[in-house]
């Protein structure tokens, strides 16, 4: 854990919370999956946390990443 | 001096007691010692001057050794107990920033012993077995603060009446080292009421308890009781607690701590006193205030370098055949083998530290890496014979803790020889190296499936050898296989996404590891961990994830036979052992913590933050909770809430080993 800063991780559990209050007003097919969106952010923060990067890129990259994975497999 | 030494005591008067045979022999020796101070020429002349006029103090000129290089100084002979006020008074001539002190504030019996080389507990080779030391135990049970009954070493007595006493009379006069249970002030009421019935005991001092913060926890430490011419240690006291008797004693030894004082402080009270015999029996000193403070950094470099160790994220699911490996001591290790001192690091030097922008000094050998690479090389020697005796797994125990917290200490503001970007160079080099470590394993055939801080778990059929021996070599930090899984499980949190810490796995050599479960709890009843002991008995006997899918029906059936016999349960096994962690109108919820404290308070017993009690709860909805025994009855539904919970995680792997529900090897990190 970070001692005077957050940890990536910490960035973007808080980051997910304040997208989830979206979802209190969703639809509930969008909610379901801006829920699975925001899985998608989070799956890679152990990289996101090694490279340094700004945490919110890395949640953004992670969701690219995983949707890229998902539509080469597939095809 | 012949004899092993196995205690020491006093200040100006140092008191060495020395077995020989069964028996203790105490020696005094007068200790004078001597402070010493640095300055500007012009001030230590004007400080020289006053002491001159004082004529209370000898002193002599002289330049003496620093971490950081030769100081010339004055060197002011004092005996311990004079020292506090000498060293007020000489911040007080130089206006309280004129003169650096040094060794002023070291342990008396430390410090004697230090400097004359000496060693409690003396080894003349570490295979040896430790002196043997008479010892009792004596402990037992209060009802709200009352001693009920008395266990004295294996003998118990369900009342505490005269032979009760007489046997716990017996103990404290026929033993050297007397270790009591002092939870609830138990042994101050028994010597107390010794006492009261008129046994003559060894003059006796209580040390109050106190509620103390540690990682955001509150604590409470026991009141302490020491006694002339013994040796007391509280049971309940962490290094005890974690390392026994045996433990404790290689504490003392490495430490240069007497026993009973390594029982008193933390772990990493203990490290720092061993850094300071270190100093002391070479010749360095020891700053009274440290003013290496953390050097200036901008935003870049603290986003940087202010970060703990890496973490992956693994795929909740089965995994088989999975490897696990460990780096030996990760970051002790790292500190010895990158000579890791406060002197050696900042921004010029030999070695980058990956990832930030400090180098370390490789030219001669850090303090801090030199006073650490004995304890470091002792423990991986215990380490590696602790299957052989219990004595050695214990001494493992001890040194094992003091590695973990020595760099820990490396923060702490208050370190003698800390400095915070020692602890950020180490945390960076431990992500490097596992970084590495899980390149290498690639290139090995393997796959990652998950890793924390200084342990990676591996799939795949690879040559682990050569993988471990590539590793070693590129980070130049011990590696090994801990373990070899025929199936490991790594549940999911509550977002769906793997737990960190939460796993469970049956090894080849059929021993389970468990993480993060509910067995692991402290605050759960007994009946909980039996039931998740239970449940993992049957995993035990299930060597592939189909023979966990067809051990559901006994599992399950294991679950309705602790559901539906709650009522038949023995009582002792329906405590849930309680942290109260504060006063009670700082609860603003109806806890549990809370139903306690008021139950308590009602009978007139007060509970002190930091304290674990143990509680039945009888009727959650209106707050009732049995602290003595004097309720009947249950609240089931609170039971059965609790029992249900901790299936949960054992359902998890009967339902991730059905056949089309398995994870196999899908590991996101790539």
């Amino acid at each position: 854990m970070g001692r005077s800063i957050p940890t990536a991780r910490q960035v973007m559990e808080n980051l997910s919370r304040d997208i989830m209050r979206m979802a209190d007003l969703m639809q509930s097919g969008d909610a379901d999956i801006l829920k699975q969106i925001i899985m998608l952010g989070k799956k890679h923060s152990a990289e996101i946390s090694y490279s340094g990067i700004d945490p919110y890129l890395g949640f953004v990259l992670s969701i690219l990443l995983e949707v890229c994975r998902k539509s080469c497999q597939e095809g | 001096m012949a004899g092993s030494i196995i205690n020491a005591t006093g200040s100006d008067r140092i008191w060495i007691w020395q077995l020989h045979g069964n028996r203790i022999y105490r020696k005094p020796y007068t200790n004078r010692s001597w402070i010493f101070v640095s300055g500007d020429s012009y001030d230590l002349d004007f400080l020289a001057k006053q002491l001159d006029a004082s004529s209370s103090f000898m002193y002599e000129w002289d330049t003496r050794a620093s971490i950081y290089g030769r100081l010339d100084g004055i060197r002011v002979i004092a005996y311990p107990s004079s020292m506090r006020d000498l060293s007020a008074m000489i911040m007080d001539i130089g206006s309280g920033r004129k003169y650096s002190i040094f060794n002023a504030d070291i342990d008396p019996v430390l410090r004697f012993m230090a400097e004359r080389n000496l060693q409690f507990f003396s080894l003349a080779d570490p295979l040896d077995s430790d002196p043997h030391i008479e010892w009792a135990f004596i402990g037992g049970r209060s009802c709200l603060g009352i001693p009920c009954s008395l266990q004295v070493g294996r003998r118990h007595f369900g009342r505490i009446d005269s032979d009760a006493l007489y046997e716990a009379y017996r103990a404290i006069t026929d033993n050297i080292v007397i270790i009591y249970d002092n939870r609830d002030n138990f042994f101050s009421r028994i010597l107390g009421m010794m006492l009261d019935s008129g046994y003559r005991l060894p003059r006796i001092s209580t040390h109050g308890g106190s509620t103390y913060q540690s990682y955001g926890q509150s604590h409470y430490s026991n009141p302490r009781i020491t006694m002339e011419g013994k040796i007391c240690i509280e049971s309940g006291s962490f290094s005890y607690a974690e390392t026994g008797l045996e433990g404790l004693i290689e504490i003392s030894r490495t430490s240069g701590l007497p026993i009973e004082t390594a029982s008193m402080v933390t772990t990493g009270t203990a490290v720092s006193a061993m850094e300071e015999s270190f100093a002391v029996s070479r010749n360095i000193l020891i700053p009274l205030r440290k003013d290496d403070h953390e050097g200036e950094k901008d935003v870049d470099t603290l986003i940087s370098t202010d970060s703990g160790g890496l973490v992956l994220q693994p795929e909740p699911g089965i995994y088989t055949n999975v490897h696990e490996v460990d780096f030996s001591s990760m970051y002790p290790s790292i500190m010895v083998r990158y000579n890791m001192s406060p002197e050696t690091i900042g921004r010029y030097g030999d070695l980058a530290v990956h990832g930030t922008p400090y180098r370390i000094s490789m030219s001669r050998p850090g303090f801090l890496a030199s006073a650490l690479r004995h304890l470091l090389e002792r423990r991986l020697f215990y380490k590696s014979v602790k299957g052989r005796s219990e004595i050695f797994a214990r001494r493992d125990a001890a040194l094992k803790w003091m590695l973990l917290t020595s760099f820990g200490y490396t923060g702490y503001k208050n370190a003698k020889f800390g400095k915070i970007e020692i602890h950020e160079s180490i945390t960076a080099m431990g992500r490097w190296a596992l970084a590495a470590s899980i390149r290498i394993a690639r290139l090995h055939g393997f796959t990652p499936v998950h890793g924390i801080v200084d342990s990676l778990w591996l799939s795949g059929s690879g040559d682990m050898g050569s993988a471990l021996k590539d590793i070693e070599a590129e980070t130049g930090i011990g590696i090994v296989e801990d373990g070899y899984y025929r199936w490991i499980v790594f549940m999911p949190a509550r977002s769906g996404m793997g737990a960190l810490n939460r796993y469970m796995g049956l090894r080849h050599d059929g021993t389970m590891k468990v993480r993060g479960l509910h067995i692991r709890r402290r605050d759960m009843p007994p009946v909980v961990r039996k039931f998740q002991s239970d449940a993992i008995d049957i995993l035990r006997e299930c060597r592939t994830p189909d023979d966990i899918w067809n051990a559901r029906d006994r599992i399950r059936k294991l679950e309705s036979v602790y559901l539906s016999s709650l009522g038949s349960v023995s009582r002792s096994d329906l405590v849930v052992p309680v942290h109260i962690t504060r006063h009670i109108e700082d609860y603003s919820v109806e806890n549990l913590q809370r139903m306690i404290l008021r139950s308590a308070e009602s009978q007139g017993y007060a509970i002190n933050p930091g304290s674990r009690i143990g509680a039945v709860v009888v009727d959650h909805s209106r707050g009732v909770v049995d602290l003595d025994g004097s309720h009947n009855g249950i609240d089931r539904e609170f039971y059965r809430r609790i029992l249900r919970m901790s299936f949960e995680p054992i359902e998890y792997v009967v339902n991730i080993s059905r056949p089309r529900g398995r994870h196999m090897d899908l590991f996101s990190f790539s």
